[in-house]
């Protein structure tokens, strides 16, 4: 297969079983260079159970996750971060006690250098600069200098996304970047995710529960039910699936 | 990054003038003081770096450790037993350091495996057998009633024997070990260390060597301990295991936390209170241990961040702004 | 020989049972580590001195005000005041707390007395020889009134609907409460049981080894270590614990070297933490990180 084409992620036959209760059962996807990939379904499809899988942060009952070519089922969650593959939460995930400047900061600071190095390292400009880019590009840098835990929802969703993109990903998978935001926040978000496929040319798969824009702005849609696939392709055919809308509405 | 190295540099120069300043003050103080009190200002700086311990192990790494008074003792009796045997101080008490870090690393695999009160429950263990140990293994530690003349340490001609000169060696053992402690906080290894305590999961997925910085940190911190007791052994110029037990060890917690823990100003404060204030009260130990164990309750719930947050407040109704934190 | 040394084990592990299913019922509701629960049984007994001794009122009814005060002030007041706030700061700090507040009760106590106080019994302590053995009525009373409190627990729990809505909190909070338990009551109504049982707790254990404002700290490991040997999280986990407790220790004393009799224990308990946390009988507790 020429390298063009040949998936950023592929899934193969994913298994997951939680003391006997199938979350994923047997699921193929691909994740496609530069594209933005949709993964939707009703509430305990497993979308998070799948991405949880796919990066090492939970271990696999069966089934193989392929980086490009390479075979990283079972790999920890800080190796595959270090291969460029980097993720948000649905619940944000933050250091709540550490300024957002550490946040961004502390997002990379293991990914180069040696343990013992670092009890040297006294100079962090070029991180810092960095961070103060990523945070201006996300419209918070005003909060740099506050404690994590004293940001608004929508402050710390942001940094969140900061916190990834700090690693110059080529892989981003968003969890639910929506949930819990207003409107208005929604639609900044939506900008972001937009720029860092156009622009930065990531490759982004997003899980969302709102339907109407994941239909509006994804190139492909992945469509869970119950741990297995149930459809796939563009967003125009996935509207009139009798399957998803089974799914969502019991037909 | 040759800009960069010159800023640190200069920085790092100005920070010396400070640590000057505070060695000197550290050294004229004993000077003023009568003989009970030189002892208390000796007792007080040993227990600090404990105490700095302790506040790494639990306060910037978030890990429980209830066993720093065991450490103590380790580094106590390697100190008694060589020195008694006629190796010099200046030895004996890196030996003692070495080897409380050594077993401090140990220490930290249960850390690897379990949490809190796991954890806290393996710390109190180490401690109670450290101290059976230390009882009953007559032949190397003199069982119960421990070891007695040691002698306090010499430079060639120059004797530390007067309780005035050893307080002086203390002072500046101790300011040395803050330095560096206060260094190990300021660079990337203080900011891992708080990525572990705040959120593990995270923390890992990006990076964050967790085995390796938490089996640190228990070495480091338990190391710290290790030469407090080597100081003390010749402050007292005898040791025994009541020196070492379990209690202690809470004692050293109380102090972490009245003085806040992840506070780098936090032990000071919590060594200041718990061994100053019965100097003033003048009244029985148990007394004193109530009425911390209170603060350090009413400290929990009022302010978690312990006394330092007190001194916080204090500076933001003086100035309007936010105190600069000494650590990131 | 060892018959005799069978009904002391017994006797001696009902005490710890006792203390470690109060503990786990707490751990259970409240996700509450008692690091006092020692100091709880200490403060007990010196509570139920005062009736008894200082005011001179009969036994039962000392009993009865003890529990009362007990389930005030260890029950109710601990949970509001101290738990309730630190719960969503995380175990840690409730860890500490607690063991901050048993610091706290251990240096009260001493303002009563520092000496070792005579507590009342209600049978005799003299062994009775029954044929090849000598039997004390203390131990088979302990044994007896143990079992009874704990059966009372279990009916409790089992039979009454506040018992069963207990249950239910201890075994999913969030399910509990969406099935519109009254998660707070609950929580404090485990508070108050623990209030309870370290009252009995402290009437067996201290005509024995009398009451001392030292005496928790000891009882308090014991109790720790036999709910984590047994299980934290199920209480049958803890009643074995506890029993089990009470036969490695009297057996080590009399077989082995009693000066490292606990170092053994300590060690079997380091050995359940590394190598089966969740202890003999316990379950697996799922860490609920949800990401």
């Amino acid at each position: 297969m020429p390298m063009e084409m040949q998936p950023v992620l592929k899934i193969q036959d994913l298994r997951k079983n939680f003391y006997g209760l199938r979350a994923l059962d047997g699921v193929d996807m691909e994740l496609r260079e530069k594209e933005l990939l949709g993964l939707m379904g009703p509430n305990g499809s497993g979308k998070s159970t799948l991405l949880n899988c796919m990066t090492g942060v939970l271990s696999t009952t069966g089934g193989r996750v392929y980086h490009r070519s390479r075979d990283i089922t079972g790999w920890k969650s800080s190796s595959i971060y270090k291969l460029g593959i980097a993720r948000t939460f649905q619940l944000v995930q933050l250091f709540p006690e550490m300024t957002v400047l550490d946040n961004m900061v502390g997002a990379i600071q293991e990914s180069r250098g040696t343990m013992f190095g670092r009890l040297f390292r006294f100079s962090e400009e070029w991180e810092k600069a960095k961070a103060q880019e990523i945070l201006e590009f996300l419209k918070i840098d005003h909060v740099k200098n506050n404690l994590a835990k004293n940001l608004s929802y929508g402050q710390q969703k942001l940094v969140d996304l900061g916190m990834v993109l700090m690693a110059d990903p080529s892989v981003v998978l968003l969890d639910e970047p929506l949930a819990g935001v207003n409107p208005t926040l929604g639609r900044e978000i939506i900008g972001h995710i937009l720029e860092l496929v156009k622009v930065k040319c990531c490759t982004v798969l997003i899980i969302e529960h709102n339907a109407k824009i994941m239909l509006d702005i994804c190139d492909r849609i992945v469509v869970l039910n119950e741990g297995r696939k149930i459809a796939e392709g563009h967003p125009d055919a996935i509207k009139q699936n009798p399957e998803v809308l089974k799914a969502y509405f019991g037909a | 990054m040759r800009v960069s190295k010159n800023t640190a540099l200069r920085s790092f120069l100005a920070k010396a003038w400070k640590f000057a300043a505070i060695a000197a003050v550290l050294l004229i103080i004993p000077r003023f003081l009568g003989i009970y009190t030189i002892y208390v200002y000796s007792w007080l700086l040993v227990y600090l770096i404990a105490a700095y311990g302790l506040n790494l192990i639990l306060g910037y790494a978030g890990q429980i450790s209830l066993a720093q008074a065991a450490f103590m003792g380790i580094g106590a009796y390697v100190v008694a037993i060589l020195v008694t045997r006629g190796i010099s101080f200046w030895i004996a008490l890196p030996i003692g350091a070495v080897v409380s870090f050594g077993i401090g690393l140990i220490l930290g695999f249960p850390a690897l495996k379990v949490k809190h009160h796991y954890l806290a429950m393996v710390t109190i263990g180490f401690n109670f057998i450290m101290y059976k140990l230390f009882e009953n293994q007559e032949a190397i530690t003199g069982g119960y009633y421990g070891i007695f003349d040691i002698t306090r340490p010499s430079i060639g001609a120059l004797r530390f024997e007067s309780d005035l000169a050893y307080a002086r060696v203390i002072a500046m053992i101790a300011l040395v070990m803050v330095i560096i402690m206060y260094w190990i906080l300021n660079t990337r290894w203080g900011r891992a260390f708080k990525m572990i305590r705040e959120n593990e999961v995270r923390a890992q997925i990006v990076g964050v060597d967790i085995r390796a910085y938490k089996l640190i940190v228990f070495a480091i911190g338990s190391a710290y301990a290790g030469v407090a007791g080597g100081l003390l052994a010749p402050l007292l110029g005898y040791i025994e295991p009541t020196l070492f037990e379990l209690t202690i060890s809470f004692d050293f917690l109380l102090m972490v936390l009245i003085g806040g823990r992840g506070r780098f100003e936090g032990p000071l404060i919590g060594v200041v209170v718990v061994i100053l204030l019965p100097e003033f009260l003048r009244i029985t130990n148990q007394a004193n241990l109530l009425i911390f164990s209170v603060i350090a309750v009413v400290v929990l719930l009022v302010a978690p961040e312990g006394g330092a947050s007190l001194w916080d407040w204090v500076f933001k109704r003086l100035t309007g702004e936010n105190p600069p934190s000494l650590t990131k | 020989m060892i018959f005799q040394l069978v009904i002391g084990g017994t006797a001696t592990g009902a005490i710890y049972a006792l203390m470690a299913m109060g503990f786990s019922l707490l751990w259970q509701t409240s996700q509450t580590i008692n690091f006092a629960q020692g100091e709880f049984v200490a403060a007990a007994a010196f509570i139920m001195l005062i009736f008894y001794d200082s005011l001179n009122l009969p036994y039962v009814l000392s009993l009865v005000l003890t529990i009362v005060v007990a389930v005030g002030i260890l029950g109710i007041i601990f949970r509001k005041v101290v738990i309730e706030r630190l719960i969503k700061t995380g175990l840690l700090s409730v860890i500490c707390a607690t063991i901050a507040v048993s610091i706290m009760v251990r240096n009260s106590l001493i303002f009563y007395t520092a000496e070792s106080m005579a507590f009342p019994s209600i049978v005799s302590k003299e062994a009775i020889p029954l044929l090849t053995i000598r039997l004390s009525p203390l131990d088979v009373l302990n044994i007896a009134l143990a079992a009874l409190v704990i059966m009372a627990l279990q009916l409790f729990i089992r039979k009454t609907k506040p018992g069963k809505a207990l249950q239910a909190v201890a075994q999913n909070r969030d399910v509990a409460e969406v099935l519109g338990i009254d998660v707070g009551r609950m929580t404090t109504l485990a508070f108050a049981i623990n209030a309870v049982i370290v009252t009995f707790a402290a009437i067996l254990v201290a005509p024995v080894y009398a009451a001392k404002y030292n005496m928790g700290l000891a009882l308090g490991l014991r109790a720790f270590y036999a709910a984590i040997i047994g299980g934290f999280n199920q209480t049958r986990g803890a009643l074995i614990g506890g029993l089990l407790i009470g036969y490695i220790e009297v057996f080590t004393i009399a077989y082995v070297t009693s000066q490292y009799s606990e170092v053994v224990i300590l060690l079997i308990v380091i050995g359940v933490i590394l190598f089966k946390p969740e202890g003999i009988w316990g379950t697996k507790e799922v860490w609920s990180r949800e990401l």
